[in-house]
């Protein structure tokens, strides 16, 4: 992994310096395999999901409802278990070229406008889930300490809440994810934030407007690895 | 674009996490949040795999994203109000259960040695020195020209043994 050019390196330097012993520890220094098999756990089924096609995929002849099945399992893999980015509004790095924003047509606009007015949250749970963050879960000064007050939920809690919602209470579902839209115009889980909202509008039988959210993911995001998910919770 | 067949999601996790871990936390990423950066690593992995070109390697691909993450992360405000770009202390009570004493210390010796840098040639050095990539390749991770690489190296070399020197010269 070397060329001809290149200075030797530091720890390979006979006899190392203290500088080389610091820099060979630290090529030492790896997680644990403990910790990988959590990391494997919380990203789930998006270890063995299939990549975003390049061309949008066609819509399989399968069940909506086993496909609404697999939204919900690579939704709780991305956004409930465990992604907890404990962040606020920011934008979403990519693969190394391309500029957050110069991937994003126009449509995209439309995914980050404030959505209309929303009733605030009625409450905030604590992420204290399974859903919830390895570092959330472990933190036990604030699972032990009720009287403080809540922060906001993060940007995958948020989401996580919605998609929980999903099933029982869609309207609200919906409200979460619209909350998100407003809290987090860039956020880094924009498209699942989208795949839940349209799956809420068509529950509410709101079926031009999941078709019109629809599109705007589309345009904004070709190719994602969502878009089968997306054209199965639309209406045709 | 190489023939070889892409791997899946899984096998580049198989392969590549534990490395992607110790990436981020070199690039100053505290030990608590590497978690959930390495989980933001892989969802950008999976959603941008199969519009990889295969025009780079796979592996500077794939770190080229990770120091993407870990310099977004450290530009979002909550970061920059509480955490330096290197984390002065460890988090030894997660810490302790699995690491040593020894591990302890070498590793906050390593994280302030590389904290005298700045992001740009802190970059350079941990894919250089601590992962194993040529210069080339760590220009191309960088999207920087190749004589900047090698730039930021020497004076990233220079800048360490300085530190060296001085704490040597400061002890009793």
């Amino acid at each position: 992994m070397n060329e001809p050019d290149d200075p030797q390196r530091l720890a390979d330097a006979a006899p190392r310096s203290p500088l080389g012993e610091l820099f060979a520890s630290a090529a030492r220094d790896l997680p644990s395999d403990e910790q990988i098999a959590r990391l494997a756990a919380q990203l789930g089924p998006t270890l063995d999901a299939p990549s975003a096609p390049q061309a949008s995929a066609s819509a399989s002849g399968a069940s909506g409802l086993v496909k609404l099945g697999v939204v919900a399992g690579a939704l709780a893999a991305l956004v409930g278990a465990g992604l907890a980015l404990r962040h606020s509004s920011h934008t979403a790095p990519d693969a190394p070229t391309p500029a957050p924003n110069a991937t994003a047509p126009s449509a995209s606009a439309v995914l980050t406008q404030p959505p209309a007015p929303v009733a605030p949250l009625p409450v905030i749970e604590p992420a204290t889930s399974a859903g919830a963050s390895p570092s959330a879960a472990s933190d036990s000064t604030s699972a032990k300490s009720p009287a403080v007050p809540l922060k906001a939920p993060s940007e995958a809690a948020l989401l996580e809440q919605a998609r929980r919602a999903l099933n029982t209470s869609p309207s609200y579902a919906l409200q979460l994810a619209n909350q998100h839209r407003a809290r987090f115009p860039h956020g880094v889980l924009t498209q699942e934030r989208e795949v839940i909202a349209i799956e809420a509008l068509r529950k509410l039988n709101r079926g031009s407007e999941a078709e019109q959210r629809a599109t705007g993911f589309s345009k904004a995001f070709p190719g994602s690895a969502h878009q089968r998910m997306v054209d199965e919770a639309s209406p045709k | 674009m190489t023939d070889e067949p892409r791997p899946s999601v899984r096998q580049i996790f198989d392969e590549h996490a534990r490395y992607i871990w110790r990436t981020l936390r070199h690039l100053g990423i505290p030990e608590a949040d590497a978690p959930d950066l390495c989980q933001e690593v892989f969802v950008i992995v999976h959603r941008r795999l199969s519009s990889f070109e295969g025009r780079s390697s796979l592996r500077t691909w794939l770190y080229g994203i990770c120091i993407r993450v870990a310099s977004e992360h450290r530009r979002r405000p909550h970061v920059r109000k509480e955490t330096p770009l290197s984390e002065p202390a460890l988090e030894v009570h997660e810490r302790q259960e699995t690491a040593p004493d020894s591990t302890l210390e070498r590793r906050s010796a390593v994280e302030h040695m590389l904290s005298v840098l700045d992001e740009d040639k802190r970059q350079v050095v941990v894919l250089y020195e601590i992962e194993g990539f040529s210069m080339k390749e760590v220009a191309e991770v960088l999207e920087c020209p190749l004589q900047t690489a090698y730039s930021r190296l020497h004076a990233a070399r220079a800048l360490m043994l300085a530190a060296l020197n001085a704490e040597k010269g400061a002890e009793p």
